[in-house]
């Protein structure tokens, strides 16, 4: 009778569990009500424009398998469901028409929001950047992409858009892109691809994720591939290692695109941080669960209170799609002080994007290690104290609700 | 042989970061930013006007006295239009939310000394500093009274690879220049940061 009560009360804790509540690397976006700002079907309809050739002297090379690889990226990871249709646009894109098919706030007010079509426009010679923020730049900005619509109830994505500059990839460098050096022979199709695979990453929705900050940081390449997809900055030569998601990454697609199977093949921590008072919920603190036996390169992250509204005090963290019988630490960091606004992490993006800046404060990592096995959750709960802090599993207590049934541990 | 090794540790190591946001940005260091720059100058800010242009765009037309051309031909002010991307953002019209993306675009107070390193116009008119935050430097002053100046990213990357650059190799720099180059991120010395743009600025 007692687990048929406990399937009860689970069942009934599901139903009125706020969406919020399902956390763990984070969305680049969310509704009021804390639901992801995402595609709600698959596959996507990506629009190309339809002058995807770049040319020079007499050259030209067509970039729409670039755009494939980048796309396929994503495409086909075990522990997630996205698929892309490649659709056309109709139309070829530069600067003078740039507005009839992007929309943004700033430089295109007037853009189509809601016309069935997500474009994606190679900018051949950076006119589109040009255009915007002035000729010098063009050669500095890249790129952008973006869900730019979406249901203001459910969060579904409306439209999206994605634009890539190629002006300075490598043999077809446009004049001045020798001003970024004397030794720059432009971007190589493994950068190039690795800028597209990010940003269509928030394409999808992904926000930022820091799993290895050090390695990511540091002047020393050989340990650049330990530097995941989604992390705010990019090492130039970096792309071959970059491109391809790592795990944080895939654990980040698959919240907000789960494969049938990823949460019967994986287990979770969910829990909250809390100040050092011990009982205010401390947003924005990154949580890295890491393997101990392979602690830099199985590593997961979760933002606490990233499914909240800014300056909530909200402390909840969810870590997803940890390896079934494996031991695992809780790092938890500060998010790098220089990441706000675009380059930061929702919901502490930074005083300009009306956000608070990324909390700093020593960083500590639990004292034990954490497993379970697949399908099931642990409670864990991380107290900052004046000098770092600790994380322990919660006692009588489990993931989703109160009652400590075992059908939900 | 040797040499090709050394051009590739170069191009590592002096283009190595770019950053990648929604919106998708190359840092760029202190001869970049100079070389990509149309003028480079020193100036205070004396205007600041809100505008829309003719397809709607919220825009900021600002004016700056200038204090000191570092590139460029010598005026006393210059005035340039740039995207307000701080006046815009998410908004909601029905049923829809419009996203705006994360524009880093840099601000303008008035009263305010900046050395800005700013693009030519692009075909409407609009223009920005280069690397829209990096080419903004605000002019502090520090506790003792030293003009200091930093930019939109605390100088992160600003020297990057410049003691190993040809140009700045090949230039006369005096002690105070010169350990600009060590400097890895936070606000430098005005003086010493003015003479060495003039002198990377130099053709």
């Amino acid at each position: 009778m007692k687990p048929l009560v406990c399937f009860l009360m689970t069942f009934i804790i599901f139903l009125i569990t706020p969406i919020s509540r399902v956390q763990a690397i984070g969305p680049r976006d969310v509704t009021s009500g804390g639901a992801a700002v995402k595609w709600a079907s698959m596959p996507v309809t990506v629009h190309l424009e339809s002058d995807l050739t770049i040319t020079k002297d007499s050259q030209s090379r067509d970039l729409t398998s670039l755009i494939s690889a980048a796309l396929n990226q994503w495409v086909g990871l075990a522990d997630s469901s996205v698929s892309f249709t490649l659709g056309s646009l109709g139309i070829a894109v530069d600067g003078s028409n740039a507005c009839d098919v992007l929309y943004d706030s700033s430089k295109c007010p007037n853009g189509p929001t809601n016309d069935g079509k997500n474009p994606l426009v190679i900018d051949e010679d950076g006119s589109i950047m040009a255009k915007f923020f002035g000729a010098g730049n063009k050669f500095s900005t890249l790129g952008f992409a973006s869900i730019i619509s979406s249901n203001s109830s459910t969060g579904d994505a409306v439209r999206g858009e994605a634009v890539f500059n190629a002006a300075c990839l490598k043999d077809f460098m446009v004049s001045g892109c020798s001003a970024l050096g004397s030794t720059f022979t432009g971007f190589t199709d493994d950068d190039f691809t690795s800028f597209i695979v990010h940003e269509i990453g928030h394409f999808l929705g992904l926000d930022h994720s820091q799993v290895n900050l050090t390695e990511a940081t540091d002047s020393d390449s050989s340990n650049d591939n330990l530097i995941n997809t989604m992390f705010p900055t990019f090492k130039v030569g970096n792309g071959a290692n970059f491109k391809v998601p790592h795990r944080d990454d895939q654990v980040a697609l698959a919240q907000l695109y789960p494969s049938s199977s990823f949460t019967s093949n994986s287990w979770s921590m969910t829990g909250t941080v809390y100040n050092t008072d011990g009982t205010t919920g401390f947003q924005c603190a990154n949580l890295v669960a890491r393997r101990t036996d392979t602690p830099r390169v199985d590593a997961i992250s979760a933002l606490s209170g990233d499914f909240a509204v800014a300056n909530s005090s909200n402390g909840t963290y969810t870590l997803l799609g940890l390896a079934s019988g494996v031991s695992y630490k809780i790092d938890v960091e500060s998010i790098g002080s220089s990441f706000t606004l675009a380059s930061g992490y929702t919901p502490c993006r930074g005083r300009s994007a009306g956000e608070p800046d990324p909390p700093q404060f020593t960083k500590f990592t639990s004292s034990g290690s954490f497993t379970s096995t697949a399908g099931k959750c642990l409670t864990v709960t991380c107290t900052m104290t004046s000098s770092g802090g600790d994380c322990v599993e919660g006692t009588g207590t489990a993931c989703g609700g109160s009652g400590g049934c075992s059908l939900i541990r | 042989m040797k040499k090709i090794k050394f051009l590739l540790f170069l191009a590592t190591f002096i283009f190595s970061i770019s950053h990648l946001y929604a919106f998708m940005m190359l840092q760029l260091n202190l001869e970049q930013l100079t070389a990509l720059s149309e003028r480079v100058f020193s100036g205070k800010c004396i205007s600041n006007v809100p505008k829309k242009d003719e397809e709607g765009r919220s825009i900021q037309e600002v004016t700056y006295q200038v204090i000191e051309m570092l590139k460029g031909d010598p005026v006393d002010q210059i005035t340039f239009k740039q995207l307000d991307s701080a006046s815009v953002g998410k908004k909601k019209v029905g049923n829809l939310t419009l996203h705006s993306l994360d524009l880093d675009l840099p601000q303008y107070k008035v009263g305010e000394e900046s050395i800005i390193f700013l693009s030519a116009d692009g075909p409407i008119g609009l223009t920005a500093p280069i690397g829209l935050q990096q080419g903004k430097f605000l002019v502090k002053k520090s506790v003792s009274g030293e003009k200091r100046v930093v930019n939109g990213i605390n100088n992160k990357g600003l020297f990057m690879g410049s003691s190993k650059s040809p140009k700045i190799k090949s230039m006369s720099l005096d002690r105070g220049e010169k350990s600009l180059l060590n400097s890895q991120s936070g606000d430098v010395g005005y003086a010493d940061f003015i003479s060495l743009v003039k002198k990377i600025a130099t053709p």
